[in-house]
């Protein structure tokens, strides 16, 4: 009798779930609490019951009822709230609010990493794009005349200044201003006279980060980055630091992804920064150590979004904006 | 750098696979790109850092190998002995080289002292040129390089193997009895071994007989005196040249070679008489001859590498981690240091000609590290400490709002480059005005001062693309006299809203509303509204859609990001209680000549009377039953007391001054 009752109770539930006119629900209505309905039916088997079973039968039917004319009632009360007319419209027909733009894929990574160092307690900075010869080259240990500069081969204006090749020159800036403790990240354009094809473009973004203080280690730096990873990339993302060189950072280091269908994928720049660099902006490299940190913002976008051609974030193809 | 692990076998026992040593090498810092493998031989392609030239050789690389497996090098180069004994050291005033029982004389002349430090010649008679073995001329082309015949094959070889470049000059065709090493002379002519006839300045260090050059010095020989089949006697150049100058030389002469790439990044000093005493081993071995000893001039001062301290408990601040001295110790050995422990907590390392990149204590930190392997370092997180000034800048905050708000509104944001082509640069488009020194092509030729290039490039980049209803926005940096500044540009084309119930095309008034909006947004104070949105908006000129190729209008809005930044056309908040008495709207219909603005009709309007809270057009008309050259307003007034509420009379009397003040100053006429 119980297990009847409640069994009556979860199905005339779920039948009013699906019901969406008023006829249909009349209908059960009358199915289930009409005179000769189900409930009705069920009642008249408490005489069947034993005399000891009888009280709580008969608190499980007054329970059961009770919930469901309240079940109906509702049911009831949300037809009559939707006016006549509203029945009569075609609720298929699109609605005539415009649609949202967009934001632009780099801007949308950037925003999505700069927001993880935020959290790890890095503020976002930025600097000019036109720079000196100074900040670009010297202040970040780049002897002139060496083959180092070879990987930043870079323009200049006619008036002697450059268009900034890394964001390493905001740690510069912002160096030579301030004094430590120094957490920042610094998102930019940079630019380079490379070839343009698939995979490189003479314009791109870098997202540059910093920290300097009293015993900052590599340690931290690894720390840093796998944290960053992690929430980026997702859990368990595996990284892998190779040891590179880079004038501003000693030691300096590539980081990796690792990618299941094509391994390891090149990802980062990083380092401790190099102690002529503290110098040059007159922080003591014995009482303050740092490390730096850079990553291609094209890059990760095309690594985390599938896209295979640089050029495409610079086309602004509408089709391909509006996938973001 | 290629690396054939048969031709490093020969140096070291290496006893694990080419792919683990390959992942040795790569976490190492000498990353291993690719493993090819050519005619079953496993060849290691390595990309070595430019702070490394040291691996540019397969000894040197054989040291990495030893460093990380504790292989010991097998001594090949060092125990082959010269034939002669190198007793032949010219006074180095007049270093005139005279071989013992020949009748060459030959006087090395170093005017360049800085260019050129270190010189050797070595003569060797009588060879006999021909093809070198065949087990040689296979690992040079494992390293990719032709083999040519034994003498030139015995330097190529060399080079490979020591990473000192050598150059094999034909002695009899070198004029005059002498090898000098100087700047070249302006408009000096040179033809090399390969390309054409060079005209050089002087920029370029050369080496040069009597007469002509005969080599770029360290980049590449001169056809004149070049090794060929009838050669019998042989001047083989072992050197030192400056970096810089040659890296210089190399990119004038538009020619990179083995051995300017090596002596771009610094050979070792130490080995070029070494060298020199191995190619000539070799080439008695291959092509026979006799060596008549070596000629050594050394001008300048060779680099040396300083001696360096290291403190155990420095490395472990800096890596978070401590390392063992004993360990740090046998590290270095490893590596080719000899260093000595002065103390607990201080180790010397005495330069090493070979390592001229180990200057700094942080240098050592490095190479412990990298043989320790990056990845025995536990990652922590470190503590954050602020200081008191904000760092923050506020200016990244409000674009990142900006472009989500705008982005809300419908707009779709674009990233244009900075840089345009010579063929946008038009009078009546704004765009370039600063040119590159170095365009790398006519794409990339002037930086932007204005974002309008880059936004109507877009629009008929999507035009051609079939879309017919465009909202974009940008914002990006600007260069114009001198000075960078962020803009915001937006622009819209074709449909503003198109869907079934209502259809319009984007008009003026549509980009007004949302600058507007967005203007709304920053909170700027309304009075500042109509200087931040003048001559800024604009509809552009056909002449440049056209020239676009666009078909249909463009209304465009472009600013000067900082204007909209500063604080003091920011809206001071301080709230208001909102009126306790009802306000009372009346609205006013006239027909006014088309030249009066709305603006200041509204100034007028307003000016009436202190109670009216707001004046705003409701309609516009211009058609039937209005005269030509006027228009019909009509404007909705709303009025507003403190005190309490208007009576008919009160307010009848406030619309007929505003009708006064219409009629006075502009000749309205009522409907």
């Amino acid at each position: 009798m119980i297990e009847d009752l409640k069994k009556l109770e979860v199905e005339t539930q779920n039948d009013l779930e699906s019901v969406t006119d008023k006829k249909t629900l009349e209908a059960l209505k009358i199915k289930i609490l009409g005179r000769k309905g189900l409930f009705a039916s069920l009642a008249g088997r408490m005489g069947e019951v034993p005399a000891p079973d009888k009280p709580a039968a008969g608190q499980e039917l007054n329970r059961v009822k009770r919930i469901l004319e309240e079940s109906f009632k509702e049911k009831e009360a949300s037809f009559s709230a939707v006016s006549p007319e509203t029945k009569s419209l075609d609720a298929t027909m699109p609605g005539t609010f415009a649609l949202p733009g967009g934001i632009h894929p780099l801007t949308q990574v950037t925003l999505d990493v700069t927001r993880i160092f935020e959290r790890l307690g890095f503020a976002v900075v930025d600097g000019p794009e036109v720079e000196t010869e100074y900040t670009n080259f010297e202040a970040l240990n780049i002897p002139l005349d060496h083959p180092s500069r070879d990987s930043f081969d870079t323009f200049y204006l006619d008036n002697g200044k450059l268009l900034r090749s890394q964001t390493s020159t905001v740690q510069i800036r912002v160096m030579e201003k301030r004094k430590p403790p120094l957490k920042i990240i610094a998102p930019g354009k940079v630019y380079r006279p490379d070839a343009t094809d698939a995979t490189h473009s003479f314009m791109f973004h870098q997202i540059e980060g910093l920290m300097v203080d009293e015993g900052a280690r590599f340690s931290d730096l690894k720390g840093i980055l796998l944290a960053f990873a992690n929430e980026f990339f997702g859990a368990g993302t595996k990284l892998r630091f190779r040891p590179h060189f880079f004038p501003f950072t000693e030691p300096s280091a590539e980081i990796d992804l690792w990618s299941p269908t094509r391994g390891w994928l090149e990802i980062l720049g990083a380092g401790m920064v190099h102690p002529n660099v503290l110098r040059g902006v007159k922080i003591d490299p014995e009482k303050f150590t740092g490390f730096a940190f850079g990553m291609g913002v094209e890059r990760v976008a095309m690594l985390k979004y599938g896209v295979e051609d640089i050029r495409m974030f610079f086309e602004n193809d509408i089709r391909f904006l509006k996938q973001f | 750098m290629k690396l054939p692990i048969s031709w490093l076998k020969e140096y070291i026992d290496v006893s694990v696979s080419p792919e683990r040593l390959a992942e040795l090498l790569t976490l190492s810092g000498t990353a291993v790109e690719r493993i090819e493998k050519k005619g079953g031989e496993a060849v290691l392609d390595i990309e070595v850092t430019t702070n490394r030239p040291d691996c540019l050789s397969i000894l040197g690389l054989a040291r990495e190998v030893s460093a990380l497996t504790g292989e010991r090098i097998k001594k090949v180069v060092s125990s082959q002995k010269s034939v002669v004994s190198e007793k032949i050291k010219p006074k180095s005033l007049s270093p005139v080289y005279c071989p013992p029982s020949t009748d060459y004389r030959f006087t090395i002349r170093i005017e360049d002292k800085k260019g050129c430090p270190l010189y050797t010649a070595r003569l060797i008679q009588n060879v006999t040129i021909g093809p070198a073995p065949s087990t040689v001329q296979r690992n040079l082309e494992l390293v990719g390089s032709r083999p040519i015949n034994n003498v030139v094959d015995a330097t190529n070889f060399v080079l490979f193997e020591m990473g000192q470049p050598l150059h094999a000059f034909d002695a009899d065709k070198i004029e005059g009895g002498v090898v000098v090493a100087r700047s070249a002379r302006k408009g000096e002519k040179f033809l090399p071994i390969d390309g054409p006839e060079l005209t050089l300045d002087e920029k370029t260090l050369v080496i040069a007989d009597a007469q002509k050059v005969i080599a770029i010095a360290g980049v590449m020989g001169g056809k004149r005196t070049e090794v060929t089949a009838s050669t019998k006697n042989i001047l083989l150049e072992s050197a030192y040249f400056d970096p810089a100058r040659v890296r210089q030389a190399s990119r004038l002469a538009k020619i990179s070679t083995e051995s300017s790439y090596r002596f771009e990044r610094g050979v070792d000093p130490s080995q070029v008489a070494a060298a020199s005493r191995r190619a000539a081993t070799l080439i008695g071995q291959w092509a026979g001859g006799s060596d008549q000893g070596m000629a050594e001039k050394i001008a300048g001062s060779l680099p040396k590498p300083p001696r360096v301290f290291l403190r155990p408990s420095r490395l472990e601040k800096v890596l978070g981690q401590a390392v063992p001295a004993g360990k740090i110790l046998k590290t270095l050995q490893n590596l080719g240091f000899s260093p000595v422990k002065k103390s607990a907590d201080r180790i010397a390392v005495p330069g090493r000609s070979g390592r001229r990149d180990i200057r700094l204590e942080a240098d050592l930190i490095e190479e412990i590290l990298r043989i320790e392997g990056f990845d025995t370092i536990q990652p922590t997180i470190p503590v954050t400490k602020h200081g008191l000034e904000n760092i923050e800048n506020k200016k990244i905050k409000q674009i990142q709002e900006l472009k989500k708000y705008l982005a809300a509104l419908g707009l779709h944001e674009i990233i244009t480059y900075s840089l345009l082509p010579g063929r946008l640069i038009r009078a009546d488009l704004p765009g370039g005005v600063s040119r590159l020194r170095n365009p790398a092509s006519a794409e990339q030729e002037y930086l932007r001062s204005s974002l309008l290039p880059g936004m109507l490039q877009t629009i008929a980049f999507n035009i051609n693309r079939k879309a017919d209803a465009l909202k974009l926005f940008e914002i990006g940096n600007c260069y114009k006299a001198e000075k960078e500044s962020t803009r915001l540009a937006m622009a819209l084309y074709g449909h503003w809203e198109k869907n079934w119930k209502r259809k319009s095309e984007a008009s003026f008034y549509d980009l007004k509303g949302v600058v507007e909006n967005i203007l709304g947004h920053l909170k700027i104070d309304p009075t500042h509204w109509p200087s931040l949105i003048d001559g800024k908006l604009m509809r552009i000129e056909p002449t440049v859609t056209k020239f676009f190729d666009i078909p249909n209008d463009v209304y465009y809005f472009e600013i000067n990001w900082d204007e909209l930044t500063n604080d003091s056309i920011r809206k001071k908040l301080s709230v208001e209680t909102p009126h306790r008495f009802p306000s009372v709207r009346r609205d006013i219909a006239f027909i006014v000549d088309k030249g009066k603005s709305v603006g200041e009709l509204s100034i007028l309007i307003k000016s009436t009377s202190p109670y009216l809270e707001e004046v705003l057009l409701l309609d516009e008309y211009v058609g039937k039953n209005i005269p030509a050259g006027r228009r019909s307003l009509a404007f909705s007034l709303v009025y507003q007391k403190e005190t309490g509420t208007f009576t008919d009379a009160e307010i009848t009397a406030l619309q007929n001054k505003v009708g006064d003040a219409l009629r006075a100053s502009y000749k309205v006429e009522f409907r």
